[in-house]
């Protein structure tokens, strides 16, 4: 079994081989290794992967996803080399091989000026913040033998020490340096252990590794990595020089003008402020919406068309016997996309299922398209079976087919009967996309999660996302009231009969 | 003798362990109004779904313009049903369509008339049954005896060879009774060939050019109405019009009753010395 798995996995390679881009998978809230400037994720990581294509004469992508998929996305053969700040561990050396290492680097403790940090026996029971998957988490799970309190990234730990939701944060020595620049109530311990990161490629890729190894040793001799990490480190400072200027202002006259002194520079700083590619950060939100709305719509419209034909299928079988085979194909369909979670079908469709496809978007709105179907069709059968048998016998007493007394007498019926049923899972639907943050696909609620990576401001990005939510929820109940109101004023309001 | 429409050979039908229809045999021929009366449970309604296949007969044949429909194919069947026209006794119009929708639906799907003609027919049609004011209503705003008025349009409109009416005035109000009666009666005047299952003995009696008394899934008396009703019966038909006519003497006699007790209760008050 598993060697069958390996062999498929090799055929899939050497296929992604001779398409001709080596895909790097990366976690870009790391800076200076990776980290998005605009749309585009760039740092040292990037840079070297890049020196690995370009001597491999392939052309090159990176693809950004959570730390935690990004060395299953080099097993699974979804990239090719993953690069993300990986630290060399024997646990994590069982599933891939790892080049030699680019950069010797270390963990440390960022605290608080105020409640400061001495030794490593002070953490012992504290709550401890870390980035989820790395070598800071590790250590407190075996060394400090406790649970830590995993985030994201570490911008976003940081982001919640400050919030009071944590008392330390353990991190890579240059993500750490990156939080603490420029934020004056923050500061670093020395190294509590010191370690290695190295580009993760596949097993068994000897020439890839091989040509890694070759371009590693290559930038580090003729001085390109002490470039890369000298301008990575101070664009990144660029990046997030937050507030130097409000920090040294001057007593304000009251704290009501404050509080607005702070709303408007935090506002400035989330929306306005561009970004690395010189559009206003607002813009992740804007471009996000458009993802939401793109996959929403696609995938209720998806929906609604395999709901229908699942729902008369089973309705058909349930009243008349018809359709015995497909209606035991759609129950197969139904109890497999109903008893399993929606996050689960959307890895499973990105990883296993469509892992050669490109399009993010696509593989999202097939993966909740087929998941709203399965919801639709059982509201839709309901609709069905509701309406009286009387109807289907009248349009075939008239000479109509089957599928015509269907689509024409029963379906504008069952529709009417079931439409409040029907824009609630819509709106669920419409809500529920905000987990495609899971396959790296930069949606409203993922759009917010940048802006907060980037100006460590929680309040304002969230509480936005939340509205442009809850507005667009408001939008689709108001126009499904009215279309509601429509339908049901067509048939039963008197007023009409003078028309 | 007019040409045979129907010929109906020895038809059964059972659901499941039940046998409704036990092997009947007629023939429907050309402008003839067959009625057919009986007890509930006795295969009438059974007997006339089957003629249009809304039931699928388990044996025997149907006979239809030279063809046996009940072996026929699916698309068969189809084109057969578009022939004969069926009133059903809950109306079955689309609630979410207007009246002239109703009408027009089926010829323009099935017979594919272009929409102006089948309205215009569709009025006319309307304009017989004095309903051309209610085209653009929906369904939910007519009175039962307009429903079913406009459902027997709405058969018309497909011009069948036969029309099929299963109970239509049982659903409907007493004084609603007589207008849909009245269009039926219409109908035959003009020589549609009909089939009906009605408990109105006196349309039986009138309209009828042949009766059949359905008992137990048989045939069990057939004739003309005078036949049927001018004559005493033994058996199972004789107890069926006692019972009808039975039910009709109570009515009346009730209301006699009912009235000179109340002339001679008025006449013994009017005799009778003021008490106080």
């Amino acid at each position: 079994m598993k060697k069958a798995a390996f062999a498929l996995c090799s055929v899939l390679l050497a296929l992604s081989g001779i398409a001709g881009t080596l895909t790097m998978a990366t976690e870009a809230t790391f800076p200076p290794y990776e980290f998005l400037c605009g749309q585009e994720i760039v740092g040292i990581d990037v840079e070297i992967c890049r020196a690995v294509a370009r001597k491999l004469g392939k052309a090159f992508r990176a693809e950004n996803m959570d730390f935690d998929s990004v060395i299953p996305a080099v097993i699974s053969g979804k990239a090719d080399i993953a690069a993300s700040g990986i630290t060399i561990t024997e646990d994590r050396r069982k599933n891939v091989d790892f080049s030699i290492p680019y950069v010797t680097t270390g963990i440390v403790v960022i605290y608080r000026k105020a409640d400061p940090y001495k030794n490593a026996d002070q953490l012992k029971g504290k709550k401890i913040g870390v980035q989820s998957g790395t070598t800071s988490d590790a250590y407190v799970l075996e060394t400090l033998k406790q649970e830590p309190e995993r985030f994201k990234s570490t911008p976003e730990a940081c982001a919640a020490m400050l919030a009071g939701r944590c008392e330390f944060v353990i991190a890579d020595i240059d993500p750490a340096k990156n939080c603490v620049q420029g934020e004056t109530s923050l500061a670093l311990s020395g190294f509590l252990s010191s370690e290695s990161y190295a580009v993760a490629v596949a097993k068994g890729r000897q020439d890839l590794l091989a040509a890694v190894n070759d371009t590693i040793a290559a930038v580090k001799a003729d001085g390109r990595l002490a470039k890369w990490i000298a301008d990575y480190t101070a664009e990144s400072g660029r990046l997030k020089e937050k507030g130097s200027a409000s920090a040294a202002s001057v007593q304000s006259p009251s704290w009501l003008a404050t509080a607005w002194q702070s709303l408007r520079d935090d506002f400035y700083l989330c929306f306005l402020k561009p970004a690395g590619d010189g559009t206003p950060r607002g813009m992740y939100l804007v471009r996000g919406l458009g993802v939401t709305l793109h996959v929403a719509l696609a995938a209720i419209l998806l929906g609604l068309f395999i709901g229908f034909i699942v729902a008369v299928v089973r309705a058909s079988h349930d009243k008349y016997g018809y359709f015995p085979f497909l209606s035991t194909v759609s129950k197969i369909y139904l109890t497999i996309i109903r008893g399993t979670p929606m996050v689960v079908q959307l890895l499973i469709t990105y990883y296993i299922i469509l892992r050669t496809v490109d399009s993010k978007v696509l593989i999202a709105i097939l993966a909740f398209g087929i998941n709203s179907g399965a919801y639709q069709a059982e509201i839709l059968r309901a609709g069905i079976l509701s309406i009286d048998p009387g109807q289907m016998e009248a349009g075939r007493a008239l000479g109509l087919s089957y599928w015509r007394t269907m689509l024409k007498i029963i379906l504008p019926q069952a529709v009417r009967n079931v439409l409040p049923a029907l824009g609630n899972e819509f709106i669920v639907l419409m809500k529920d996309t905000s987990i495609v943050g899971y396959i790296a696909l930069i949606d409203l609620a993922k759009g917010g999660d940048i802006i907060r990576s980037q100006t460590y401001s929680v309040y304002l990005p969230y509480l936005t996302v939340a509205a442009i939510y809850l507005v667009l929820v408001m939008t689709f109940t108001w126009l499904l009231g009215k279309l509601e109101r429509h339908l049901r004023n067509t048939g039963a309001d008197p007023v009409r009969n003078d028309s | 003798m007019a040409e045979t429409l129907l010929k109906i050979d020895n038809l059964k039908k059972s659901f499941g362990k039940l046998d409704v229809l036990k092997g009947l045999s007629t023939e429907i021929r050309k402008g003839e109004v067959v009625v057919m009366i009986g007890p509930s449970g006795g295969g009438k309604s059974t007997f006339l779904r089957c003629m249009n296949l809304l039931e699928q007969p388990t044996s025997g044949s149907i006979v239809f313009d030279g063809i046996d429909i009940v072996k026929a194919d699916e698309k068969t069947k189809n084109r057969v049903r578009s022939e004969m026209g069926m009133v059903f006794q809950h109306f079955n119009l689309f609630p979410h369509l207007t009246i002239l929708d109703n009408i027009t639906l089926a010829p323009r799907l099935v017979k594919g008339v272009a929409r102006q003609e089948a309205e215009a027919k569709a009025m006319e049609l309307l304009g017989r049954v004095g309903l051309s004011e209610k085209a653009s209503a929906y369904p939910q705003q007519l009175s039962g005896g307009q429903k079913q008025r406009v459902a027997i349009v709405r058969s018309l409109a497909m011009e069948p060879k036969v029309m099929l009416f299963d109970e239509p005035t049982s659903a409907l109000d007493p004084e609603m009774v007589g207008e849909v009666l009245d269009v039926m009666k219409d109908l035959a005047k003009n020589g549609m060939t009909m089939v009906v299952v009605t408990h109105e003995m006196r349309f039986a009696r009138d309209v009828a050019s042949r009766v059949l008394f359905l008992e137990g899934g048989r045939i069990a008396n057939e004739g003309t109405p005078d036949e049927i009703f001018g004559t005493l019966h033994e058996g199972r038909l004789g107890e069926f019009l006692g019972k009808v006519h039975g039910e009709i003497r109570d009515i009346i006699s009730d209301n006699v009753v009912t009235r000179e007790e109340a002339r001679r209760l008025k006449t013994l008050l009017d005799e009778m010395p003021d008490q106080d």
